[in-house]
């Protein structure tokens, strides 16, 4: 039987249950890294959206609400079986189903979803102090809502988060992806969110009551004074700002708050900075602000298929090398 | 003071330690002295660095008020995967988990040309670590994401089986068979064939 395999640029991903409306040829960006196979969501993201003119105008200091992004929840049907794995990065977590692998995290608060996601229920050997069944956990992580799983799907080499780790997390918006970050970080960890937008900002502190290692902040990203005090020297700054001088909200974060040594991954979103220049000219000018601010860059990828026109670059902090 | 380098706090650490050392019983004579000494030491150091460093090693090396010791990893049979990825247990391979985890490898099989699946390219198609967890569909999720009570199954095997196309596994199955299998009637048939083609 020969299958052809054509038709889906190889690459580092793998076919899988694609079948949505994502742009042409995948697997473009790096190989290598874990690609698993088929990280399946159907629906993909909705059609009709142009590339500029995407969502509705936004506040600042971070994309506002993202009402209804990213199509249907992930392709495997409520009460099917998958077996979940470590993933290469630490605390996260791969289920593999019959017909596609879906990423996950560990679901610190289990029995709820927080943004009606689906959820893995693992029933565990060890039974409780009252002889009952033990369960555990985890929540499937949509590569269309959250770039961080985009770039995990895309390759990231680190995300230098694990559990125990302190994160910033920049343009925040409802907290749909921080509540994964702060699944990965675990009950040591903590996450700090900044959300300028009161509107997601609403959603996000609802997020936060039921998740305590996550502390948001209804601030301007572009005045971290503001929040200094709430704020301890963190390892790593995750920045999904989308704003024209996000390189500069970066650096006065990083300058005040990030150690040493310490990771930066920011999403960089070509139409948000300069629609007229083409998306490799805006990233690499951005890359190059990144250098200005004392950030060493380490790899850029690129979000496709999951988003359009979007880079994701990993850098480290005033020194070469990452510090764990 | 100016600021000490990390020479000079380790020589007056050795200095310290070897006046401590003879000292003995005479301990009240020995603090009376350390503080000069140290204050004195300070201005030597500026000015000739070099030599007190050569000369230090071995002083290190006969003291054995500061033993350096390293932190002892604990080394056993793991369990779980660790802190890292919440202690997730080892796998358990039952005879079924391990039927689940080949069939898993054959998706493409069972997609019979309609989804394509990177190559699973690990040696032992057995995790290390794993569970079997069962999906919830969220709350909003319409009846098109839940499976019926009757579609739920215990394992992706049964699940696989008890799909609608079954049959044509098993036409595919039988496709394949009359190509590759050899010896019994089959064999005799292609002689014969062939023969009839010849006469």
């Amino acid at each position: 039987m020969g299958f052809e395999r054509g038709g889906r640029g190889g690459g580092g991903r793998g076919g899988g249950g694609f079948r949505g409306g994502a742009p042409g040829g995948r697997g473009g960006g790096r190989g290598g890294g874990r690609g698993g196979a088929g990280f399946g969501d159907r629906g993909g993201r909705g059609g009709g959206r142009g590339g500029g003119g995407r969502g509705a105008p936004r506040g600042r200091g971070g994309p506002g609400g993202r009402g209804g992004r990213g199509g249907a929840a992930a392709g495997a049907k409520g009460g099917k079986k998958v077996i979940v794995e470590p993933h290469r990065h630490k605390g996260v977590f791969v289920a593999r189903g019959g017909k596609e692998d879906l990423l996950a995290t560990i679901n610190t608060v289990p029995g709820e979803s927080v943004y009606g996601e689906k959820r893995i229920s693992v029933e565990n050997d060890k039974k409780g102090e009252d002889g009952s069944t033990t369960k555990t956990e985890y929540r499937i992580w949509n590569p269309f809502r959250s770039k961080l799983a985009a770039g995990i799907l895309g390759g990231l080499e680190t995300i230098y988060m694990k559990p125990g780790s302190k994160v910033l997390y920049l343009g925040a918006a409802s907290g749909t992806s921080v509540s994964h970050v702060a699944d990965i970080v675990g009950p040591t960890g903590s996450v700090y969110a900044v959300e300028f937008s009161h509107r997601s900002g609403r959603d996000l502190i609802n997020m936060a009551t039921r998740r305590t290692n996550v502390i948001p902040i209804v601030e301007d990203a572009r005045k971290p004074m503001a929040y200094r005090m709430l704020l301890p020297m963190v390892d790593v700054i995750f920045a999904d700002v989308a704003q024209p001088d996000q390189a500069r909200i970066v650096g006065i974060n990083a300058k005040l708050f990030l150690k040493q040594g310490g990771g930066l991954l920011i999403s960089i979103k070509a139409s948000c900075i300069d629609s007229t220049a083409p998306p490799e000219q805006v990233f690499a000018s951005e890359v190059q602000k990144l250098r200005e601010d004392k950030f060493f860059p380490k790899e850029q990828l690129t979000l496709e298929p999951y988003e359009r026109d979007h880079a994701m670059v990993s850098c480290v902090y005033l020194q070469k090398e990452y510090q764990e | 003071m100016a600021a000490l380098t990390d020479a000079d706090i380790d020589r007056l650490l050795s200095e310290a330690e070897a006046r401590l050392s003879q000292a003995g019983n005479e301990n009240h004579k020995a603090v009376t002295v350390v503080a000069p000494a140290t204050s004195k030491a300070n201005a030597l150091t500026v000015a000739a660095p070099s030599t007190v460093a050569s000369g230090e090693p071995e002083k290190t090396e006969k003291l054995s008020a500061r033993v350096p010791q390293p932190t002892k990893k604990e080394k056993g049979p793991k369990t779980d995967a660790g802190a890292d990825w919440f202690h997730m247990p080892k796998t358990e391979l039952t005879a079924e988990l391990k039927r689940d985890l080949q069939i898993l490898r054959m998706r493409d099989v069972v997609a019979m040309g309609k989804q394509h699946f990177k190559k699973d390219s690990r040696k032992d198609f057995v995790p290390e670590y794993s569970v079997v967890g069962t999906i919830i569909a969220g709350a909003t999720d319409g009846a098109n994401q839940r499976l019926t009570r009757k579609e739920k199954k215990r394992s992706i095997v049964e699940e696989v089986l008890s799909a609608d196309n079954v049959s044509k596994f098993k036409s595919k199955f039988h496709e394949i068979q009359e190509k590759k299998k050899s010896g019994k009637k089959g064999f005799y048939k292609k002689v014969v064939a062939g023969r009839r083609k010849r006469g």
